[in-house]
């Protein structure tokens, strides 16, 4: 544990934050590496097989928070296979209170992304718009987590969202060059609360993202209401993701009813699996545990 | 501190009734982040409001052992309380080891040091009869539409999770919900909907009585034709921007999309606007939220988004 995880147990909670701003005093709260201003991304996960798909709306959020001001700006997909490595990047534009829509199955012909390569991650930069930066500059330091909600849709026409969880990389404004949220790997634990009834789903998948510069060896263990369990490893490579996926038949002999799941070794504290649940009648839906 | 039992942990979830979905609430008696509580035996209880957000009923749902999940049947417990129409259901747990002092529930109670009883969840899942679900886990915050003096509460929503088509429609759910049991505030809260040019195609404004829910029907909000003329050809989705705002009470919101004749339904919560803004000092987070409604308030009252 850190120094401050130690600190933060030790130190009565009415005095936490006089302890935070003095530990702070000359820092950004939030991570040393943030100086001025910019944003925050985070690695999302993607599939295109031909069944599920992947939906980019993305929202000009910026002028959620400023209506008053002309808010267009640009922005950049990059794509990344499993294992982290670059695919390519595709530009766009959005509108003041606009979106831009992308489907990822696209994106993959345009960018000639090997047809084997069916999921992999992806990040979306959108860039603080002029205006904004302006308004904005009486601050000290202030950057912009994006925290949008990917889409993913299936060959019937439904659709779903999930939200953002955690944090990639920081862009100082004016530079494109990345700076890593995180230094290294961790082995943080997480226990969804979810029960998990594996046979009401034709496929259940656990999906984890390494969103560190290192490669991290993640275990997901089931455990039945006798405490019978079964696991299985994967180590996931540098800003890569792995998908765990589960059956009634692969839980077997585990008793089917509200299971529970562990993830160990989870490489950043709230880098939390996403599951995809896909049903015998065709529908499917997800959600971040 | 004091605080009620039934404020430790808690989660307010919409019954949605009226879309014929059926609503199971999954919990736990493990911390999810591991190491800040011991698992331990929790009880299980069901606050059910009427539609207007009067208290019907308050039940023990049973017991959540430690180191285990359960599910309960919330609507199995609220059809006969509430039929055809949306409503309010909160679901708390207490750790057995409160219960078995004797307390009342509805008291506050002494606990020492606050607890951090964050990101304990509930696993929040509607389905339709032999249909998949859609789940989504969530807690109450901390404080919620408390009133205390000092506490102002208020929201700003926006979100890109729309999708309308022949299969497909977005229901926008709007919770109010205070851990203060005396709260009685009827909130506006105000919303636009805007194409992905970026023009407005649709606003309004709906009063929300406390302990209730509203739920915005996409699909009979933004007119017709204008579904139709921003429909994508190659997948016949239309898709616009939410924004919504309100400087009378805090409001979760989730999205639940829902495509009935696939048997289909998925969920997600919306984020906290202040999550987005990093800033050096935290009273920016307050003060730009605070600024974004009143600029919404104003650009509304004068008929739409500038453009």
């Amino acid at each position: 544990m850190s120094m401050l995880g130690i600190a933060s147990k030790i130190v009565p909670t009415r005095l936490k934050p006089l302890a935070k701003r003095l530990y702070y005093r000359d820092r950004h709260p939030m991570h040393p590496s943030l100086k001025r201003f910019g944003t925050v991304q985070d690695l999302y996960y993607w599939v295109s097989d031909g069944d599920l798909d992947t939906v980019l709306q993305l929202q000009n959020y910026f002028s959620a928070f400023f209506p008053e001001l002309e808010t267009a700006t640009t922005g950049t997909i990059s794509m990344f296979d499993p294992n982290g490595v670059g695919l390519g990047s595709k530009p766009f534009s959005v509108a003041h209170q606009g979106s831009t829509k992308f489907r990822v199955s696209e994106l993959v012909a345009d960018l000639q992304i090997p047809s084997n390569i069916t999921f992999g991650t992806l990040e979306v930069k959108m860039a603080i718009p002029k205006n904004v930066l302006e308004h904005v500059r009486s601050e000290h330091a202030l950057y912009f987590w994006d925290r949008f909600y990917i889409g993913y849709s299936n060959n019937k026409g439904q659709m779903c969202f999930v939200h953002g969880v955690d944090k990639t990389h920081i862009y100082h404004e004016g530079s494109d060059q990345s700076v890593d949220w995180y230094g290294g790997t961790d082995n943080y634990e997480w226990a969804p609360e979810m029960p998990l009834d594996i046979d009401d789903y034709e496929r259940f998948s656990v999906i984890m993202l390494n969103r560190t510069a290192s490669p991290s060896n993640v275990t997901l263990t089931v455990i039945d209401s006798h405490d019978e369990s079964l696991k299985w490893d994967a180590k996931i490579p540098a800003k890569g993701v792995h998908r765990f996926e589960l059956s009634l038949d692969d839980t077997h002999p585990l008793a089917p009813s509200e299971l529970r799941m562990r993830v160990e070794g989870m490489p950043t504290k709230f880098g939390r699996p996403m599951v995809f649940k896909e049903f015998r009648n065709g529908a499917f839906s997800a959600m971040h545990c | 501190m004091k605080i009620s039992p039934l404020n430790l942990i808690s989660t307010p979830m919409p019954v949605l009734s009226s879309l014929d979905l059926q609503l199971r609430v999954g919990l736990s008696s493990e911390d999810p982040m591991v190491g800040r509580h011991p698992t331990e035996l929790y009880d299980a209880y069901l606050s059910v409001y009427a539609p207007e957000g009067i208290l019907l009923e308050r039940r023990r749902l049973g017991q959540v052992p430690p180191s285990r999940r359960r599910f309960f049947d919330v609507s199995e417990i609220t059809a006969p309380l509430v039929s055809g129409v949306d409503h309010l259901a909160v679901a708390h747990r207490i750790p057995s080891r409160l219960i078995s002092q004797g307390i009342n529930l509805e008291d506050e109670i002494e606990i020492g040091e606050e607890p951090d009883y964050s990101f304990f969840r509930s696993a929040v899942e509607y389905s339709y009869t032999e249909g998949g679900n859609g789940s989504v886990i969530f807690e109450t915050t901390p404080n919620l539409n408390s009133g205390a003096p000092g506490r102002s509460s208020n929201t700003i929503t926006f979100t890109c999770q729309t999708v309308l088509s022949d299969i497909l429609n977005t229901q926008i759910v709007i919770i109010h919900y205070s851990v203060n049991p005396a709260y009685s505030k009827i909130a506006t809260y105000g919303y636009a909907l805007h194409s992905q040019s970026g023009d407005l195609v649709a606003s309004g404004e709906v009063e929300i009585a406390p302990f209730s829910v509203k739920r915005l029907d996409l699909a009979q909000i933004i007119p017709q034709d204008v579904i139709e003329a921003h429909r994508d050809p190659k997948d016949g989705n239309s898709s616009f921007n939410f924004v919504g705002y309100s400087d009378d009470a805090a409001f979760p919101v989730l999205v639940v999309n829902t495509a009935p004749s696939l048997g289909a339904v998925s969920v997600e919560h919306t984020h906290p606007p202040q999550t987005y803004l990093m800033p050096w000092n935290s009273r920016y987070q307050r003060e730009a939220k605070t600024s974004a409604q009143r600029a919404w308030q104003s650009i509304l009252s004068l008929g739409g988004a500038r453009s």
